[in-house]
This record gives C-alpha cells, structure tokens and sequence, in this order.
C-alpha cells in the first residue's frame, strides 16, 4: 500500500518528496513539483474530451491533439458531426488559434500563455501556500494508463478543487478536473485515447499552408502612451493568496485606458480591470473562454466565469475569475481606495 | 490502491462516471458498505449530477464574423453582481477577432456614452490578444499581458 504524500504550505522541502517507488520511465516524474507543473517531454499523439458544466448546461468538446516537445502543438477541435471547427496550434513561442467557417480559416486570434511557466519555481511556492497538494494513490486513464491521482485543495474558501490524473510513464496530465464545491460549475478535461512516441509531421502544424489566410486583425504598431499609468494602479497582493502576475492596459474609442491587472494564487487566476465607464455584462450571460494551451500548460484550466463590478473613487472595476462570488466581495475589499 | 475514508472522493466520482476498473469498483462498494460518511458523500454526488441535465452545446452563428458589433447587441449596463453563464468554449476566438474589427471602427458619435463590452475583457482575461489598429494605422488598442507595446516604452511596467 502506497500512503498518500501530503504537502502543506510550511513544507515545502516536502515538494521534492521522492516518488520514486512508481515506474522509472524515460519521461517519468522524480518529485511532486515535476509532477504537477512539469512540461510534456515527450511526443505524443490523442483525442481529448473537454466537459463543461452549468447548473443544468453541460458542453463537450473534443479535440485531436499532437505534440512534439519542447513547445509545439496542434489541437483541433470537433464539433458533433466531427467536423473540424477551430485549430490551436503553437509552434513553441507564440500560440495562434483559428476559427474555421465551412473549412476554410475564416478568423485568427493570438494568444498569449507563457508566462506563469517562465517561473515554475515561484508560481510552485505560491501553489503550496495556498493549497494543499496531495497524491493521494493511483488508478487508469485514458484507457488502461497507469496513472497517480494529484489533489490540489484551496486553503481558502470560495475557490475550485481541482485533481489530476498524470501518466506514471509519461508525466502528461490525462485528466484534469475542476469544480467549485457547492455549486454546479464544473470542468474537466481529459484523454479518451493517449498514445505516447512517435514524432507527428511536421506539416501538420503548417496550417495556412492548408488554406487561403484568413482575415487577421491588423498588425499591432506600437506607440508610446504616457498616458497609460500603471505604477500604483493595482495593489500587489489581494485577498486568499492572489498576488499580481502582470498588468497591461488597451484602449476603446472613446474612452480612456482600461488597465487590466492580472492575479495568480499559483493555480487560479482572475482579473481585475479598471475603467472610466461601466462594462457592460449581459444578463443572459456571455460566452467564449476555452481552455488553452492544453498542451503546454494543462493544469490552468479556465473555465466558468463570475464576475463583479463596483465603483471606488471614481473608477469602475470589473473582476473576472471562477471563484465563488463571496470571494470575488472579499478580493474586491481587498483592493484600496 | 487502497481505499480509505479520506482517499475516496476521486473514486466516488469515478464510481458515478463508472469509470473504475472492476477491482476498483469492487473495493470502493466494498468500502461503501462500511462507511456512511462515504455513503452520504456519494449520494451527495448524484444528487449534483442528476441536477446536471444535458443540454444543447453552444453554437455561433455563421454571421458573427460578418457583424462589427454582435457582442453590443441587447448588452445592458451591469448590474452591481453578475455571474456569467457558461461560456462557449469556441466564442472567444471570435470575440478577439471581432474585437479589432470593432475597433477599426473607429470612435462613434455616442461612443463615450456605452458600456464597455466584457468579450475583449474576457479575451484578455483568457490569454488572447487584444489588439487592433484604427484606421490610419494609429494605435488604439495596446497587446495584452505581455506588456511590450506600451509598458516598455512607458517604463510603467
């Protein structure tokens, strides 16, 4: 029997704990730390099932998925009828994802994912002070796939549980699921089939080759902008453990800045934004969000949305994130007039 | 693995999923026989789930990306708490890329006056850009999260 290796925020020596009793292979993980944030070395090939849930709304996407490390992927998305309908595709520094209009590329977005992985080191301790994180044993994925099972638990209330199933051989996250207890919000994804080795084509990721380029937004033509101040704009540190992982800012016609700071506790992130003027939220709610860079950074998963929006001196906040809306009260306590 | 009271809330779930293997199913039942705190988690469980009806994906219509301003369309001022229904896992490709279209746009007469729509937000929230010229190439909206359109050249960063 296998006792389950618990690691506590005031521990962290313990996030090097050996779990070299499972299976050496070539891409297997030697700590807790590899084991939770440790990039896919290996090339692989899968089809891979994302499920939503909203009370009583429940998405699924799948997608065919191939990797070749360090950084370069092709995710394509299907819908029911299997047809292809949206490519994410990386080619290991930019990530660009496709929307596709009756099989033709007919829009495409950059997005942007590498951040937090340019410091694994320090988004791992902020992990561990906010959650406890746990191998509690092990079962199959993704078929018959030997896998260890990875409890990351919030200390603080209001925020997603999240477990993991990762490849013993391999290391890959095969199964990430994440929900906020006492609620119906819920995520998952997971490999319905996952077959490791065997580098994919190169031309697989060449994908405006495959097609007419599609309409792109103008290029970007940087300029200064002095009146974008960020200095002081947003504190450094936020209720339950989110600290400020970047901060940028864009401009509507008409209006002034929106500053747009963004928060990490190691695993969650949210947003705050502040504007001249109120952001319109719909009702009947808004949509878009996906998850991204499943390959190179599988263990974010963003998903269900709740926001809050309020007025201090002045300003107009909008925070976005997937925590329980007493959360999102007590964040925004937290943010200074 | 061993199964023990502390351990048993990913196979309860996977015992919903009827995802485990027969030996595993069989120690979980096993395990459930002599456990009400684990009996009541798991009906706990299907209570959630059987809430969880299956309903049609989410679907953009073809025409989005041929509307400048689809995500003004019926958007009201926010109420002070709002919480987001389920976001459509395609629709933020569309939003940033409706997003510069919709900024090319240039300024309108009453622009000022509107909300600011959350997709771009959300866009950035989610990782993608947010950029876009006007027309006349000045710059308008700035890159997203990586800061180096403007926080470099403006030392805020």
């Amino acid at each position: 029997m296998r006792r389950p290796v618990i690691v506590k925020g005031g521990l962290l020596a313990l996030g090097l704990l050996s779990l070299a009793a499972g299976p050496a292979g070539a891409g297997s993980r030697t700590n807790l730390r590899e084991l939770v944030l440790g990039a896919a070395s290996v090339p692989y090939s899968g089809r891979l099932k994302f499920s939503h849930w909203n009370g009583a709304e429940r998405v699924v996407e799948e997608a065919q998925v191939y990797f070749d490390p360090p950084g370069r992927y092709l995710e394509e998305f299907i819908d029911a009828s299997g047809k292809t309908v949206r490519l994410a595709v990386s080619d290991g520094i930019q990530d660009q994802v496709y929307a596709l209009k009756r099989g033709r590329l007919a829009a495409s977005s950059l997005a942007v994912s590498r951040e937090e992985s340019a410091d694994a080191a320090r988004r791992w301790r902020l992990l561990l002070s906010n959650y406890r994180v746990r191998v509690s044993g092990s079962r199959t994925a993704a078929g018959n796939r030997p896998s260890w099972i990875v409890e990351l638990r919030p200390k603080s209330d209001g925020k997603p549980w999240q477990t993991l199933l990762v490849d013993k051989e391999t290391g890959i996250i095969l199964l990430n699921r994440r929900y906020l207890p006492g609620t119906d919000h819920s995520s998952a994804l997971s490999f319905t089939t996952f077959i490791p080795g065997g580098r994919p084509d190169p031309a697989l990721f060449q994908i405006e080759a495959r097609s007419a380029p599609p309409k792109t937004p103008p290029q970007l033509q940087p300029r200064a902008a002095p009146e974008l101040v960020l200095d002081g704009a947003f504190p450094p540190r936020l209720a339950a453990g989110f600290v400020l992982e970047s901060q940028s800012g864009f401009q509507f016609p008409g209006s002034s800045w929106v500053r747009h700071a963004r928060y990490t506790d190691g695993l969650a992130f949210l947003s705050v934004f502040q504007t001249d003027r109120p952001v319109a939220v719909p009702h009947g709610g808004a949509r878009g969000g996906a998850p991204l860079s499943t390959a190179t950074d599988a263990l974010s998963l963003l998903d269900f949305t709740t926001t809050l929006q309020f007025t201090r001196s002045g300003r107009h906040y909008l925070i976005v994130g997937d925590t329980s809306p007493a959360l999102l009260a007590s964040l925004a306590r937290s943010i200074p007039n | 693995m061993s199964v023990n009271e502390h351990d048993v809330e990913e196979m309860l779930s996977a015992l919903i999923d009827d995802e485990l293997s027969a030996a595993d199913r069989a120690r979980v039942e096993g395990h459930l026989r002599g456990c009400a705190r684990c009996r009541g988690e798991l009906a706990s469980l299907r209570e959630v789930r059987g809430r969880l009806r299956v309903a049609r994906p989410h679907t953009l219509p073809d025409a989005v990306l041929d509307r400048n301003e689809f995500w003004l369309a019926g958007l009201t001022p926010a109420p002070a708490r709002s919480q987001l229904r389920w976001l459509a896992p395609s629709a933020l490709v569309f939003a940033a890329a409706a997003a510069a279209l919709w900024l090319r746009s240039g300024p309108r007469g009453d622009a000022a006056r509107r909300p600011i729509p959350i997709e771009p937000l959300l866009a950035a929230h989610f990782r993608y850009s947010v950029d876009a010229s006007a027309e006349g190439g000045n710059l308008i909206a700035a890159n997203y999260s990586d800061g180096w359109a403007f926080n470099e050249a403006t030392g805020n960063r």
